[in-house]
């Protein structure tokens, strides 16, 4: 059944084959067409055009499907040393936009002199290529998306589980360019499945999901297969008492905690001594010095094959990959941009939002690790993530969607759900076994920003001593 | 200044920076010789009245501003939108086509925000903006699509209808599909609503769209002044930012049962972010300004009487800090606690309060927000015994002069008072149209309709509807029961004042610790600053833990935000609550 696509301006300026996006030729056309109609001295404009397709189901049935595009121009703009002005606007016939950039112009003439902003160095305009668009994902936002939904829940509704899913695709396209000749455009495609299933009695739950960019590699099978194994595994689960045990924390539990790391090297934070990346003895920054297990290594690659992002920053600046962290010593902090023009640092790179932990020598599984455990806890999923100390990265939050006694090599028993305290900038110290990495879905995520959450390309680690504070209300 | 271009959403400007004969500069606490309080509930609003005439005779008054700058205002900036009539026109369109196109039921919420934020600091400087967006929900065969957009042509609008009632057809054939499948129907698994026509206005004296800037930067020299003026403690200083901001909305709602309403609403006031910082001999200690919720009306709510008294609970605080040492606490165990008005307002926005939303209830947000410990509701609401202790009760409503208050919720209910909990039983929940049927069995036995309570909210035109905005309020007690009172029963615990929890999803527990100011009690009194970790039970902490409640004068409001759905958005509600003293509350090593 064919979805009917919506007249919207984008149908005005997207070739036949119809994206859910405008192209970003066309918007980076239409940002140098917006610079020439202004007289000031400094000019940018940043484009976006992002279309959300979104299925929920609840109750086991899909309650709502939620779809639509919006589309942004946000026009800056000074004469001098005077203070800007900035204008919002969604409207593309040419008329309109060149009264809006002239009405702009008056704007910024009447603002009142300020003191001269910065003048940041233009870094080398060479861009990785974009990677990060796919269009089979473009093309799922009109045909596919509703195929997928009986094999993501059907297994679960069969076994006479409560189930609840999520099925989201997205796409962006985005431009910017400004008066000093910088220019740059992108895009990007993405998807999410989620299932939870609940037992019969409510008392525990599964959870599994996949986040993929290539519509073409979504694979609700073995996600709903994840999900029945887990749910019906956790069924009548018991109370353990709270501690610190030995803990193997699968991905979807990792993504949570990487994610939540990447604010720790911004180098004006550390430098203040506001992240774990500070040293409170030497009082230095411990790039050169042990962080981590020194099998452990952090990184961010706009390439990532599994993942990626756009290779360039919002003020069009090259976005290039970072090592964070080497065999466990500290390689590198993120100037951003402002900062690197205050200080003189090249490369800038803002902190990263898109991370992959990897081990080195990689090979176990969550069943090795289960195999070579004594006595310990598996753990699925976290939720509601928080850091509750800045400087030592302290994080709270509790288990979700599958959490077992490992005893003498097996899964023992399920148990309730706990809240934890720990940093993983003491964890990844404690460390026993770490597995290969793959992106992992993040869920329901508020605490990390608006959704898609960036990629987290994460390994399965064991640790020791992971500290469980409290047995916690979550199923 | 000419007319705006049509088509432009915002425009952000230093427009007006300060007048040139009142210079700013950084002011200390001046102590002040009348009864500090006594005056400024007097004279604040008189001295920020007489700095900011009312709108009649703003347009003849002389400003001593540069040229380009006399006279303007928000509105002197913004487009002028679409008029109500066009918004209506288009939505009967959405209405109409979806309607044709085959859906069971459709809604439509389409509407036109703007917003105006000044602020004070050097350089201080006006930002404005004007979003426009609409949300058409179309239902077939038990299954909701949604397709929103922003863009406001008639072709838009009809394609975007087509669009839900497509998608809603395509999903009711995969629920068809699926094992055992049902059907639901709007018309009879949803709680009725009557038809509503109508168009109703917040009610405003001053509109502050209309209120030149530099009136604006005059009335914030006149909180700031007043504020800290008056306190002459040299060892004080204001740290952060005042900002007077509005939004105004104009949103229609309509239906395809042949509802049309317009509501025109403003919100807005004072907004603090910042603290006031303290410094002796043992350092620099900061106590955050109290939150300042926004109110419904226009510029006059910024010169409301309480709005500087409630600010100076602050400065209190800051003061007595001065006194007080700074130790660790590191021992563990149960301590007996009173929390204060936004330390209880943000535990029971986090936990009770969210348990009786009907979303959660109900299981439509178990994958996202989260579920409920109150389940079943018709089990819950019929049980012999009280959930909770006696000494709580809660209402909730969606009236005037709360930030939330409609004619109108998003579903086209028009919202009534409830009562959520009654000396400890539960005997209501947060409900919409679709989330309305958790009561049905109770309502039944009790002979009342099934009906929402009118907690249908979109937090902008375009996003779908969920459930909240509500005024939430805890009954203090009756008597003179101030934190003084709470504090006299303690030999040795502590006082948390702001203190945040951070809840498990399920709601049925947390974790207190971090943030707030947390002060060590020993016979009675405050002794020291400290900070100490906290966990609970919800049901525990309030069913056996709850010793006394303190009176309305320990009363504070605090907004309380949920991020609802994947994608998520973020629903508010304001929670209103006493002090309580609390018995045995467990103490961890953070």
């Amino acid at each position: 059944m064919t979805m009917d696509r919506p007249i919207s301006l984008m149908h005005e300026y997207s070739p036949p084959l119809q994206s859910p996006v405008i192209a970003p030729d066309r918007l980076k056309a239409l940002a140098a067409e917006l610079l020439g109609y202004s007289a000031a001295d400094t000019m940018i404009v940043r484009l976006t055009h992002h279309a959300v397709g979104a299925v929920r189901v609840a109750r086991n049935r899909v309650r709502l499907n939620n779809s639509g595009d919006s589309l942004e121009i946000k026009l800056y703009t000074r004469f001098g040393g005077r203070a800007s002005a900035r204008l919002d606007i969604n409207q593309l016939d040419v008329g309109t936009l060149r009264q809006a950039v002239r009405y702009l112009d008056q704007l910024a003439r009447d603002q009142e002199g300020d003191a001269a902003p910065t003048n940041m160095p233009i870094p080398p305009r060479k861009y990785l290529p974009n990677t990060t668009w796919h269009d089979a994902t473009a093309s799922a936002f009109f045909d596919e998306r509703h195929t997928i939904i009986p094999a993501l829940i059907n297994p679960l509704l069969n076994a006479n589980l409560t189930t609840a899913a999520f099925a989201g695709v997205y796409a962006r396209s985005y431009a910017y360019a400004d008066k000093q000749g910088l220019a740059a455009a992108g895009e990007e495609t993405d998807n999410e499945l989620i299932v939870t299933g609940w037992n019969a009695n409510g008392r525990g739950s599964g959870w599994a999901g996949q986040a993929v960019r290539d519509w073409a590699k979504v694979n609700p099978d073995v996600v709903a297969q994840r999900a029945l194994r887990l749910t019906q595994m956790s069924a009548n689960p018991m109370a353990l008492e709270p501690g610190r045990y030995t803990a193997i924390l699968d991905r979807p539990a990792m993504a949570q905690i990487v994610r939540g790391m990447g604010w720790a090297f911004d180098a004006s934070a550390t430098i203040r001594g506001m992240t774990p990346m500070f040293d409170r003895v030497t009082r230095k920054t411990r790039v050169g010095k042990k962080v981590f297990d020194e099998r452990v290594s952090l990184e961010s690659h706009p390439n990532d094959p599994d993942g990626g992002y756009l290779p360039f920053n919002g003020n069009a600046y090259p976005v290039i990959p970072m090592t964070w962290v080497d065999k466990g010593i500290g390689k590198n902090l993120a100037f951003d941009t402002d900062y690197a023009a205050r200080t003189g640092v090249v490369p800038a790179n803002d902190d990263p939002d898109s991370l992959r932990l990897t081990g080195a020598n990689a090979s176990a599984t969550v069943e090795d690790m289960i195999a070579k455990c004594e006595r310990g806890i598996y753990v699925n999923r976290f939720s509601h993530l928080e850091v509750i100390d800045w400087p030592s990265g302290m994080m709270t939050g509790v288990t979700y969607g599958g959490c077992f006694l490992v005893k003498n090599g097996k899964i023992e028993k399920p148990i309730r759900n706990f809240r934890f305290v720990d940093s993983p900038w003491f964890f990844l110290n404690r460390l026993v076994e770490i597995g290969t990495s793959e992106r992992t879905a993040f869920g329901y995520s508020p605490w990390y920003g608006d959704w898609p959450i960036a990629p987290t390309i994460v390994p399965p680690v064991m640790v020791k001593e992971f500290n469980f504070t409290a047995l916690a209300d979550a199923v | 200044m000419k007319p705006f271009p049509p088509g432009i959403l915002s425009a952000h400007g230093n427009a007006v920076s300060r007048s040139r004969d009142v210079p700013f500069q950084p002011t200390f606490l001046r102590r002040h010789a009348v009864t500090r309080r006594g005056f400024l509930t007097a004279g604040a609003a008189a001295a920020m009245s007489a700095a900011l005439p009312r709108r009649a005779a703003a347009a003849s008054r002389s400003i001593p501003v540069n040229a380009a700058t006399r006279g303007s205002c928000a509105d002197s900036w913004l487009p002028a939108g679409i008029p109500a009539d066009q918004l209506r026109a288009l939505a009967l369109v959405a209405m109409d086509t979806a309607k044709d196109a085959g859906a069971d039921f459709a809604d439509v919420r389409i509407g036109i925000q703007r917003s105006v934020i000044v602020a004070h600091n050097p350089g201080g400087f006006a930002k404005i903006s004007l979003s426009v967006g609409y949300g058409i929900r179309a239902w077939i065969g038990g299954t909701w699509s949604f397709q929103h957009g922003n863009v406001f042509t008639r072709d838009a609008v009809a394609a975007a209808a087509r669009s839900a009632v497509i998608g809603a057809r395509t999903y009711a054939a995969v629920n068809r599909s699926l094992p055992n499948p049902t059907t639901l129907n709007v018309s009879s698994d949803w709680a009725p609503t009557a038809s509503v026509t109508g168009e109703w206005r917040v009610p405003m004296e001053i509109d502050p769209f209309s209120v030149p800037f530099d009136d604006y930067h005059r009335a914030l020299e006149v909180l700031r002044d007043v504020v800290l003026v008056e306190n002459r403690i040299p060892q004080l200083a204001m740290i952060g930012e005042f900002t007077l901001a509005w939004d105004a909305e104009c949103r229609v709602f309509a239906s395809s049962a042949g509802s049309l309403v317009t509501q025109h609403t403003i919100n807005g006031g004072p907004e603090v972010a910042g603290s006031v910082e303290a410094w002796n001999h043992m350092g620099r200690l900061g106590v955050d300004l109290p939150e300042l919720p926004p109110r419904r009306g226009g510029f006059e709510v910024a010169l409301a009487p309480d709005i500087v008294p409630h600010l100076m609970t602050g400065i209190d605080d800051a003061m007595l800090l001065t006194e007080l040492p700074t130790r660790s606490f590191d021992d563990v165990g149960r301590f007996p606690m009173v929390l204060d008005g936004a330390t209880m307002a943000n535990v029971i926005g986090n936990t009770v309060d969210a348990a009786l939303d009907g979303d959660r209830v109900s299981g439509i947000e178990a994958d996202a927000s989260g579920t409920s410990f109150l389940i079943p509701a018709n089990e819950i609401l019929a049980a012999t015994k009280p959930t909770f202790s006696p000494l709580l009760s809660m209402t909730a409503d969606r009236a005037m002069p709360s930030f939330g208050a409609v004619q109108w919720d998003d579903d086209g209910v028009v919202p009534e008072s409830y009562p959520l909990i009654e000396q400890g039983r539960v005997v209501g929940f947060h409900t919409t149209r679709e989330t309305a049927p958790i009561m049905a069995e109770w309502n039944a036995k009790h002979g009342i309709p099934l009906h929402s309570h009118g907690c249908s909210v979109a937090p902008t035109p375009a996003s779908i509807p969920v459930g909240g905005g509500a005024h939430v309020k805890v009954t203090p007690a009756s008597g003179h029961i101030g934190a003084n009172e709470l504090m006299r029963e303690i030999k040795h615990g502590f006082l948390l004042r702001g203190a945040r929890p951070r809840v498990d999803p399920g709601l049925g527990g947390g974790y207190l610790g971090g943030a707030g100011l947390v002060l060590e009690i020993q016979n009675g009194v405050p002794v020291a600053r400290t900070s100490v970790n906290s966990q609970f039970v919800t049901k525990t902490l309030f069913d056996k833990k709850l010793v006394a409640f303190g009176d309305a004068s320990t009363v504070r409001t605090r907004m309380v935000g949920v991020a609802k759905g994947i994608p998520w958005e973020t629903v508010t509600q304001l929670i209103s609550a006493p002090a309580v003293l609390c018995k045995d509350l467990d103490v961890i090593r953070g």
